[in-house]
């Protein structure tokens, strides 16, 4: 799972990042790791939900260790600059537009 | 000619229902197409009342039917309009693996913008059910239309609904439509903030960039949202469900995405 300090998402989860727990997963096994610093190996990654990037994103700032990531795809680069940088949440729904028909 | 509107594919199981809570026999020999939005609340009523069914005359749909009423998952068809109902599992390293399978069995999305909207997309309604609805079952199931012009994937749940959802996190909300398009605008019961990016991307990118239709129908309301027809703007379309003919107990959220060879850029819409 571990080669000195250097974790394999591949390994530990799937190719596909989906759910806030498995980013929780992954949390578990870099704290585990000895080293003070940690390597987070995103090789063979295909893709990557907002949801399991936040969740990243808010383990790494709580976390004992130094992580650094390493052959980090655009899938995963993009989704944590996007939680890191959350932007204004504009109205995809026009509540005082919207056409209401009773049935 | 504009596709069928996923609300009318609703209306149409709520009619089945209604004829087989008369009746109390489910006739379902009128029914000739795979559609999730009509096929998965359908089976959770099939299983939740045990009423008795009558096939449809499809056989292929009748299987389809079948197998997932008695839980019992398996090949109905073979190659790309391969149709399942798919179980949820509980335990999210199991669901990932079955999301990954799933999403394989379609061609990663390939023709429907890609694997990393797909992903996206399967993901992140499946978060919510995990996340919001406290229910206990939950049904994935897409579908390619014969004719390949589109997709339609659909995600139910037997929880307490989006207003119910923030209703015990003490985010109180009129009814069941306003709670959809608060939800679907970012209000999470998890808190503001980081929440509730989730199903809003979700809505953005399969209207806004995929240039589909998003249906999401939950306890006593309904909101469609299409991408714009011809000469027209996008449509928003609210339903008050009033009648329990109509009534849904849980949430149902329907995607339609039509064919496309390129890829969609997710990170203009999350």
């Amino acid at each position: 799972m571990t080669s000195s300090e250097r974790v394999h998402v591949r390994t530990v989860l799937f190719e596909d990042l989906i759910m806030r727990l498995s980013a929780a997963d992954l949390f578990e096994v870099i704290e585990k790791v000895p080293d003070d610093t940690v390597e987070v190996d995103f090789e063979g990654v295909k893709s990557c939900t907002r949801s399991f990037a936040d969740e990243y994103y808010m383990r790494k700032l709580r976390s004992t260790k130094t992580v650094r990531e390493v052959n980090m795809p655009t899938c995963v680069h993009q989704l944590l600059m996007a939680v890191a940088h959350p932007g204004k949440k504009d109205q995809v729904i026009d509540i005082e537009k919207l056409k209401i028909t009773v049935v | 000619m504009a596709p069928e509107r996923m609300w009318s594919a609703y209306k149409e199981f709520c009619h089945i229902r209604e004829r087989a809570l008369m009746t109390g026999s489910c006739d379902l020999t009128g029914l000739h197409r795979v559609c999730p939005t009509v096929l998965l609340p359908l089976v959770d009523f099939l299983r939740r009342t045990e009423v008795p069914w009558i096939p449809p005359n499809d056989g292929a749909l009748s299987e389809c039917i079948s197998a997932a009423v008695q839980e019992q998952p398996r090949i109905v068809h073979d190659g790309p309009t391969y149709d399942q109902v798919v179980k949820l599992p509980r335990g999210h390293q199991e669901l990932t693996g079955s999301l990954a399978a799933f999403s394989r069995r379609h061609d990663w999305g390939s023709e429907y913008g890609g694997r990393n909207a797909l992903m996206y997309l399967i993901g992140e309604l499946v978060h919510n059910v995990y996340d919001h609805s406290d229910s206990s079952n939950s049904y994935l199931m897409a579908h390619r239309d014969d004719c390949g012009k589109d997709m339609e994937l659909a995600v139910f749940d037997d929880g307490v609904t989006m207003a119910g959802s923030l209703r015990r996190s003490g985010i109180v909300v009129e009814d069941d439509v306003l709670a959809i398009a608060m939800a679907m605008n970012g209000l999470s019961s998890k808190g503001e903030g980081r929440r509730g990016y989730g199903l809003r991307s979700n809505v953005r990118m399969c209207v806004q960039g995929l240039r589909g239709s998003v249906l999401a129908v939950s306890g006593g309301g309904a909101i469609e949202f299409r991408a714009f027809e011809e000469g027209r703007d996008d449509v928003q379309e609210g339903y008050e469900l009033n009648g329990n003919v109509y009534r849904l107990a849980g949430t149902l959220v329907s995607v339609r995405i039509p064919f496309q060879k390129k890829g969609v850029n997710i990170y203009d819409f999350v």
